[in-house]
């Protein structure tokens, strides 16, 4: 039993780590809104021990910090589920006499099924284990005398409730069914029932002065805080069935053993006493079976005993393609793959990012970080047409709701390396409202303030980070840069972007059209602007536009026209039957043949029919601008 | 002797040496305790002294800055951090009377104690209140500072503050914003109502009559529970099914008049503050307590007029209030033309109370004198002084870094028949707004942003018999460094003499239940819905 606990933990470890990636989940890439912050210092532990479960809570926001170390994550979520597994063992078999082996890896199975969705409820089943840990304590601690147990169950009812929120609701639960299906203490199980709701009450509204709310319902799966998150639908099944699997199997165990009581006594009278031992009840039992069941179960328990490998192996199995199954029905490679796109994006790992997206399907949160790689790596003008395309991805202007806090979260990075400062900091401000005092939020709030002059709320949002784990040391060597030099004049970053800033003051716009010339006006060697700016005028079709800002060329280093803008102007000269001026540029005869031959390809071979001349254009010409403008979608080429 | 036996006895051995075991722990544990809490004794009330030092001809530096200023007895203790380079600290804080309190430390940090702080406050009223600070340089050598020197003044301050604490937001609201109280004698802040207590609502502006905490209203707003204003009033608590805005309770507690508004927000691209707000349209109406009914009059709704910020008379014989021209006609127009021209007028209006009639108009500090915008007018308790805020224009001071506070002597515009208005002292480069005064009318509280454009902070300044307000000091916390992480910004002061009378939960079964007083609004005009905004960003993303 021990081995195959020992394998399964072993493969839940690996999987986490390796599969799902808990740093993934650190992250959050604007979808994991519960994801808790941890600040080093006395004030925030005074502030989360001041109300019930704030205890779980703080644990719960230090350990999952740990997160940002992928294998130290998956190390602190596998103990987690180890000791509610070594929990569960304990209880079932303190309260029933016997090893119920699959009953006590349910929860980790359960947690398997979480983490595969990427939902984040470690805080639950701290309280959970909390909840757990205080029904062992009251089992080993329970006396014959009911009233002594009374206030032992009061005691560590209120010590659970202090701690872990709603898991004492959990311990109460496991409390009262030991008393009236193992005890049958009818009366002691009516008492803790009325008592747990009192204790609660007391607790949490005239100690503690939380509402009704935070009294009763903290980490439980109707709590409203379930639903306030509205990026991504709540897990609740999995939830209601982390609290409800324990008691609901106990219940039924209890059944089952009265069942068989019942079948096996001769005459078919049941004996049950409230004194029986209960850890002799298997043996006591089975001498009372009647001949036939017992000969049954004999053979039966003799084949079995003999077989002992193959029971394990088939166990084993049995359990591995459980958790399996669990796993490859929840895994949520979309919420994946947009987590690690983020990531990836954060860390500034450009190729990677396009090297994971190609091939991928059409998402906007992806194609908006891909063109921001395609930028970095100084292929936007060249490239981007080799991946899926929509004019909404350049600045993730569709207000569909899927992407409401996504889009906010994706795109302060975006706004600030274009230098339209004022709506990255509004970005960010939504989103420290949205997802909490995350360090990446922090970070760039204090880059924005340092980047505007205003070095009093940089210190602020500096000083906040400071008290974080993993990126305090770099906050605290800002805020003495800060000390030596308040301005921040010699910072490359911070000059960098106080020159791309935009001077004309008005309301905010989200029309691509208008916010990118604002930038180029206010810096025409704006080059992500202008890549943007052209980008938008290719993904709308706008010809003429593109044609008209090529003098814009002047201001960078381009070593010739850009492949796609080629394109363009080819089209354009095609279509409107002018001459672009080029600025004594010229396009390249590569380029001119190109365009020569895929329309060679597309009117005179296939006669202008998109579809039969789909498959020849889409191998040569997939990642041209001159597939898009025909077939209005793009990365076509594999 | 059976085997039976011999067992028994080595489990009653084993058992035994177990209860020695116990026993020798619980007496190191006492041992333990007995001997620190001595040494504590000894050496926290041993007086440190230090004899060779060099003297530095200038205050250390500390911070906050708690210097020059006066405070009254019951502040909490006013810890703050030494800011100058130095291995060892040394604090001496001591007055005419009592046993100074000396504070050490290796890190600069002054904690002082509450009761020993309380004690020297108490005996010194009115006299000076010195800081001795020495710091042990790299070589050992001790420097000792000249002497920051406050005053301990005569009267109290209020002793509650309630005020909102929120992140500077936006647009959403997801964090813990909450209506907060806070004991002014010691650290304790506790909540009076959070917007978690009642499904993630908005809660608004909170105002007491006079600076009495039992009669209080609070405006919420929440897409589950509607919009609507709890009224505590002789221990009921009430909910009328309407948003009270900027408000402001009738001396008698008869009645409270309140702003409707359509303010929606809207964002610069280039200013250093990036929310602003236009005031589209507004009136003041007013709700009468006993006969539970709305009322207005055109003297305070006029529908070319801008009317906001309603504040009473200390007598009840005065409503001030600031008003503008509207300079739109387009009312769907947004930002509307000329928004950045709007300048208010504070006027006030006559009003009698038991014929409930109002009087009209006169103009008490003119937009057209000023060439700015007068807002936020709070008259002292004792009637003698109004402080308000001024700024270049709009109706919003906490978004206005230009906004600063003015004060008028109106006892002495009531003899001369013109209100002489100065800038005060304690303005910043930075916005000042919200001001409230304490009951004997020594004190004033105010939103400030001075050391930094985003995060407010309540400072605290005194007021003496001649109107001359006094260098301000930040509200005391327990970790000197707390406002320098803290990401909270505070707002909407309010003092009051004791605590809320009313717990949250309280109110929450209050805006929970199904009963709550249906008012009609005597006018019509366009009031936002809960949880709803109104800007260009979202009308355009809608629009892509």
């Amino acid at each position: 039993m021990a081995l195959r606990g020992t394998l399964f933990f072993f493969l839940f470890y690996v999987y986490l780590w390796v599969g799902v990636d808990l740093r993934l989940m650190y992250q959050g890439g604007g979808m994991i809104e519960n994801f808790p912050c941890f600040f080093r210092g006395w004030g925030f532990f005074l502030e989360h021990v001041s109300y019930p479960g704030g205890f779980a809570e703080y644990i719960s926001s230090f350990l999952s910090q740990l997160f940002y170390v992928g294998w130290a994550g998956a190390a602190v979520v596998t103990v987690q589920a180890w000791l509610i597994f070594f929990c569960v063992d304990w209880i079932v078999k303190a309260m029933t006499g016997r090893r119920v082996g699959w009953v006590r890896f349910i929860p980790a199975i359960l947690m398997l099924i979480l983490y595969s969705q990427y939902a984040y409820q470690f805080t639950t089943a701290t309280a959970v284990l909390a909840g757990l840990v205080f029904t062992c304590v009251y089992l080993k601690a329970r006396t014959a005398s009911e009233a002594v147990n009374l206030v032992i169950f009061s005691v560590l009812f209120a010590v659970t409730d202090y701690i872990a929120g709603g898991g004492c609701l959990l311990f109460a639960l496991l409390c009262v069914i030991y008393e009236v299906f193992f005890r049958y203490r009818w009366r002691s199980g009516l008492l803790y029932l009325l008592l747990a709701p009192a204790i609660l009450y007391i607790e949490g509204i005239w100690v503690f002065g939380v509402g009704i709310d935070g009294a009763f319902s903290r980490f439980l799966p109707f709590s409203w805080r379930m639903f306030i998150y509205e990026g991504r639908k709540p897990v609740f099944l999995e939830v209601y069935v982390l609290y409800l699997f324990l008691p609901a199997a106990l219940v039924v165990l209890s059944l089952w053993e009265l069942l068989v009581r019942r079948l096996c006594r001769p005459g078919g009278e049941a004996d049950i006493s409230p004194e029986r031992d209960l850890s002799e009840g298997g043996e006591k039992a089975e001498g009372k079976m009647s001949g036939k069941l017992l000969r049954c179960r004999s053979r039966m328990v003799s084949w079995y005993r003999g077989a002992s490998v193959l029971k394990w192996f088939a166990g084993t199995l049995v359990l591995l393609a459980v958790s399996a199954g669990g796993v490859f029905y929840s895994f949520n490679g979309e919420t994946r793959s947009l987590l690690l796109v983020d990531y990836l994006a954060r860390r500034q790992e450009w190729p990677e990012v396009l090297e994971f997206a190609r091939g991928r399907p059409h998402r906007f949160l992806i194609n908006h970080t891909v063109n921001r790689a395609l930028y970095h790596t100084g292929r936007l003008a060249y490239d981007m047409f080799a991946y899926p395309q929509h004019p909404n991805t350049l600045l993730l202007t569709s207000s569909a709701p899927a992407y409401k806090f996504c889009a906010q979260w994706m795109t302060f990075d975006t706004y600030l390396e274009l230098g339209y400062v004022n709506v990255a900091e509004h970005e960010l401000v939504q989103c420290l409202e949205t997802f909490g005092e995350r360090p990446v939020v922090l970070d760039r709030l204090a880059l924005v303030n340092m980047v505007k002059g205003n070095t009093g709320t940089a210190r602020i949002y500096l000083g906040a980070l400071s008290k974080t784990l993993f990126d305090g040391a770099r906050a605290k060597g800002r805020l003495e840069e800060i000390a030596a030099e308040p301005g921040f004049s010699s910072d490359e970053q911070v000059r960098r972007l106080r020159s791309l800033m935009v001077e004309n003051d008005r309301g905010f716009e989200s029309a691509v059209a208008n916010i990118l010339p604002d930038l180029l006006a206010a810096n025409r060697k704006n080059r992500m602007a202008f890549e943007y700016l052209m980008a938008h005028y290719l993904l709308t079709g706008q010809l003429d536009k593109v044609a008209e800002n090529i003098y814009r060329l002047d201001d960078f280093d381009y070593a010739g026209i850009p492949r796609l803008y080629e394109e363009a102007i080819l089209l354009y000269e095609t279509v409107k039957k002018k001459e672009a001026d080029l600025h004594g540029r010229q396009i390249s005869g590569d380029t001119r043949f190109r365009f020569g031959d895929f329309f060679r390809i597309y009117a005179r071979k296939y006669r202008s029919n998109k579809k039969a001349a789909f498959n020849e254009l889409a191998g040569g010409y997939g990642d041209s601008y001159l597939f898009y403008y025909i077939y209005g979608f793009s990365g076509a080429k594999r | 002797m059976s085997a039976e036996t011999k067992r028994a006895e080595g489990r009653q051995d084993r058992n035994r040496r177990k209860r020695v075991r116990l026993w020798i722990l619980l007496f190191a544990v006492f041992l333990l305790v007995v001997l620190s809490g001595t040494a504590l004794y000894i050496f926290a009330g041993k007086r440190a002294v230090i004899e060779q030092y060099d003297s530095v001809n200038r205050p250390a530096k500390i911070h906050p800055d708690y210097s020059d200023i006066v405070i009254p007895a019951n502040i909490a203790p006013m810890n703050f951090k030494v800011e100058e380079k130095g291995l060892k600290y040394f604090v001496r804080i001591h007055s005419q009377q009592g046993e100074p309190i000396e504070v050490v430390s290796r890190t600069g940090k002054t904690e002082i104690s509450q009761s020993r702080w309380r004690r020297l406050c108490e005996m010194n009223r009115g006299r000076d209140l010195y800081f001795d600070i020495f710091v042990k340089d790299d070589g050992g050598r001790w420097k000792r500072f000249a002497a920051i020197t406050n005053r301990i003044a005569g009267e109290d301050i209020d002793g509650y503050l309630v005020y909102r604490k929120m992140h500077p937001t936006h647009l959403l609201y997801n964090g813990d914003l909450g209506v907060y109280q806070r004991r002014i004698c010691n650290y304790d802040e506790s909540l009076v109502l959070g917007r978690r207590f009642f499904k993630n609502g908005c809660l608004n502006c909170h105002t007491f009559c006079g600076n009495d905490a039992n009669t209080m209203f609070l405006s919420i707003r929440s897409d589950r529970y509607g919009a609507s204003t709890l009224l505590l009033k002789d221990g009921v608590v009430g909910r009328i099914g309407t948003k009270f805005g900027y408000s402001s309770w009738h001396p008698s507690g008869r009645l409270v008049v309140y702003t409707i508004s359509r303010t929606p927000l809207f964002f610069h691209t280039a200013s250093n503050e990036v929310r602003d707000t236009v005031n589209m349209d507004s009136a003041l109406v007013y709700y009468v307590v006993g006969s539970k009914q709305v009322k207005t009059s055109p003297q305070i709704a006029d529908k070319s007029q801008l009317e906001t910020w309603p504040r009473w008379s200390p007598d009840g014989r005065w409503l001030y209030f600031c008003s503008a021209k509207m300079l739109w006609s387009d009312k769907n127009r947004f930002p509307p033309e000329q928004y950045d021209k709007v300048k208010y007028d504070i006027v006030r209006v006559s009003y009698n109370l038991d014929r409930d009639e109002w009087g009209e108009r006169e103009t008490v500090i003119s937009a057209e004198d000023t060439g700015q915008s007068s807002l936020v007018p709070r008259i002292s308790p004792d009637g003698r002084w109004l402080i308000f805020c001024m700024c270049e224009h709009g109706s919003f001071p906490a978004w206005k870094p230009d906004s600063d506070f003015y004060i008028v002597d109106l006892e002495a515009g009531r003899e001369n028949g013109k209100y002489k208005y100065r800038r005060l002292d304690i303005n910043s480069d930075q916005s000042e707004s919200w001001c409230t005064w304490s009951s004997d009318s020594r004190w004033i509280v105010f939103s400030s942003k001075r050391g930094n454009p985003t995060f407010t902070r309540p400072y605290i300044s005194y007021v003496d018999k001649n109107g001359k307000v006094y260098k301000p000091f930040v509200l005391p916390q327990k970790d000197p460094l707390f406002y320098d992480s803290c990401l909270k910004t505070y707002n909407t002061f309010e003092l009051v003499t004791g605590p809320v009378a009313v717990t949250g939960e309280r109110l929450t079964r209050v805006i929970r239940g199904s009963r709550q007083i249906t008012v009609d609004l005597p006018i019509t005009m366009a009031t936002p819905r809960a949880g709803s905004f109104y800007g260009r960003q979202k009308t355009s993303r809608q629009a892509e």
